[in-house]
């Protein structure tokens, strides 16, 4: 086996797949987007220069593998899904839950769903910083951004996942909401 | 009962508890699956150009014999192309080529006069690719269908002299010539062309047809009035933009007062311009030295007859880099029908010519010459062939109605 390979597969291997599954929610799609990772790497080895760390090097081609495949995903399927609003947004994670989710609790199965309230930026930024635990500038040379920007898309994306969790829990809230409507539309 | 709020802290925990997953596949079957992807694409990456290679091989093969064959029309026809084209501008490429296949010929024209060379590449060209599509510079009859056709008096670069340019406009309902005239001045391309840019006139044009008066109103700061050279060229551009449209009269105004301040001529109020259309002897201009296609220009003072224009027109006009529109060894006698407008041309032994480009520019220049000398119709004979490009020696050729026929992009 290929040096290379066999150094990068001991150090990250687990975590480049897990990234890349939280990415796109589907392990076989993982499987096959963490060969491309190796395919790229391998390639490219030799252009390494060491300027970032080999962690953040090997996260950046992660990261362009899983954006370059919802480019290709997003054929007619994700067109046609994208024309429904988000009632309808649980049609859209077609992926059966994995195990490892399903018996987890309640609390975390639903975190997994509300990620694809996400936009792919914010989601990028919630698994490397919160699932993978990179620091902020760890997370801004993988994703080839400003510190800032990191922030920014990270709070964000916190706010959305917050609000959507709030949503999933307590539903008393807009039906009173609803209800005084039609009482005052009277 | 609502749920409390969830808080930032709470979410990253949540996060933090997500499950890890791990790829449960063998690193070496991984690896396996790796290195069969990657020489696949690699194999990829030459089965296509070396499928596109054998394919045009192929494709070669199939065409040669035909290509081989058609090779000498093709290069006829491109030539062709690149000589008929309105742009003066060839190649240095193709001025090379032209001297190097001029050594191989032989041509009883040689001189050592430079212009003497350029007619010379001429008939070289033509002996090479001249065929039956068109590379005359005049606009004839067959050319106008439905369109109108404006001339233009445009500098040379020199400001020696004024060609007249021709353009093919569509005709547009309600619109006059004179409007047309004045709508196309400014898409003239005189640069392109190897002339002097001019038009538009920096002068408000107006056009009174009901007393055919031309009012020509120049901004006080014009500057037509510099120098007697570009005097003369304004004389002239407004002179032939005269009798383009049968202006008989010009009225002169900077600024809307009367009169304008030419500083040689002094001031004018207006003119009648002598008709510079008329008995003048058409020559060669060629602005691009290289170019295979001349401006046919009248130029030099009025003569009394065709025959004199004839032999003025083997001179050299030295002083407007003007190259004789008819060879020393074309000799001919001219026979004149004043009642039918036709003139006879009758070669004189040993006057022989060719059916090449040079050749039907000189016809031409003889035409426009006919032409300016009132003349409606020309017919060449005791020519040794029997048609020149489009012109038919058989017949009486019609004279052209317009010169130097150029196009707008």
């Amino acid at each position: 086996m290929d040096s290379v390979f066999d150094e990068l597969y001991r150090k990250y291997h687990h975590d480049v797949f897990q990234f890349l599954f939280y990415m796109v929610k589907n392990k076989e799609q993982a499987e096959d987007l963490v060969q491309e990772v190796y395919i790229r790497v391998l390639k490219s080895y030799e252009r390494f220069e060491g300027k970032s760390s080999e962690k953040t090097w090997l996260f950046s081609i992660a990261r362009n593998v899983a954006i370059d495949s919802f480019r290709k995903q997003k054929g007619w399927k994700q067109r046609i899904l994208e024309k429904f609003d988000w009632s309808t947004a649980q049609v859209k994670d077609d992926h059966p839950i994995p195990e490892e989710i399903a018996v987890q609790n309640e609390e975390i199965q639903k975190i997994y769903k509300c990620l694809d309230k996400c936009t792919i930026d914010q989601r990028l930024v919630i698994v490397m910083r919160y699932i993978h635990e990179f620091s902020i500038i760890e997370t801004a040379q993988s994703l080839d951004w400003t510190e800032s920007k990191v922030k920014t898309t990270q709070h964000r994306a916190l706010k959305v996942l917050r609000k959507h969790m709030e949503e999933m829990n307590g539903k008393e809230g807009p039906e009173s909401e609803g209800a005084r409507l039609e009482r005052s539309a009277d | 009962m609502k749920e409390p709020d969830w808080n930032d802290q709470q979410i990253k925990e949540l996060l933090a508890q997500m499950p890890k997953i791990k790829d449960e596949r063998d690193p070496n079957e991984l690896y396996q699956n790796i290195t069969m992807k990657m020489n696949k694409q690699k194999k990829k990456g030459w089965i296509m150009p070396t499928a596109a290679a054998a394919a045009a091989a192929l494709l070669f093969f199939i065409l040669a014999p035909t290509l081989l064959e058609g090779q000498f029309s093709e290069e006829k026809a491109l030539d062709q192309m690149d000589t008929a084209t309105s742009e003066i501008s060839i190649m240095n490429e193709d001025s090379i080529d032209k001297q190097q296949k001029n050594i191989t010929v032989l041509d009883e024209n040689e001189k050592k006069t430079e212009e003497s060379i350029d007619t010379e590449n001429e008939s070289d060209r033509g002996i090479r690719m001249f065929n039956e599509s068109d590379s005359s510079t005049a606009v004839y009859e067959e050319d106008l269908g439905d369109l109108e056709v404006l001339t233009y008096a445009i500098p040379d670069p020199n400001i020696m002299l004024t060609v007249p340019v021709s353009i093919l406009v569509s005709k547009e309902e309600g619109q006059t010539k004179f409007e047309l005239f004045k709508k196309n001045m400014g898409s003239l391309m005189e640069e392109e062309w190897g002339l002097t840019d001019y038009f538009p006139l920096n002068a408000e044009l107006s056009f009174d047809e009901e007393s055919n008066l031309l009012t020509v109103d120049v901004p006080t700061d014009h500057t037509y009035g510099m120098g007697s050279a570009s005097e003369n060229i304004f004389n002239d551009a407004l002179s032939y933009t005269m009798a383009e449209l049968n202006i008989e009269k010009v009225q002169l105004l900077t600024n809307g007062k009367l009169g304008i301040d030419f500083g040689h001529y002094g001031f004018i109020e207006s003119f009648v311009p002598d008709a510079l259309t008329g008995n003048h002897a058409y020559y060669f201009y060629y602005p691009d030295p290289t170019a295979s296609q001349p401006f046919i220009v009248p130029y030099g003072e009025k003569l009394d007859s065709i025959k004199e224009a004839f032999v003025a027109m083997k001179e050299h006009r030295k002083e407007a880099n003007l190259q004789p529109s008819i060879p020393e060894t074309l000799n001919f006698e001219t026979k004149e029908d004043e009642t039918n407008k036709n003139l006879t041309i009758h070669l004189i032994e040993g006057s022989t010519i060719m059916n090449d480009e040079a050749t039907l520019h000189v016809i031409e220049a003889i035409l426009l010459t006919a032409k300016d000398f009132d003349y409606q119709t020309v017919k060449i004979e005791n020519a040794n062939i029997e048609s020149v490009g489009k012109f038919d020696l058989n017949q009486e050729i019609k004279v052209p109605i317009a010169a130097n026929k150029r196009s707008l992009p």
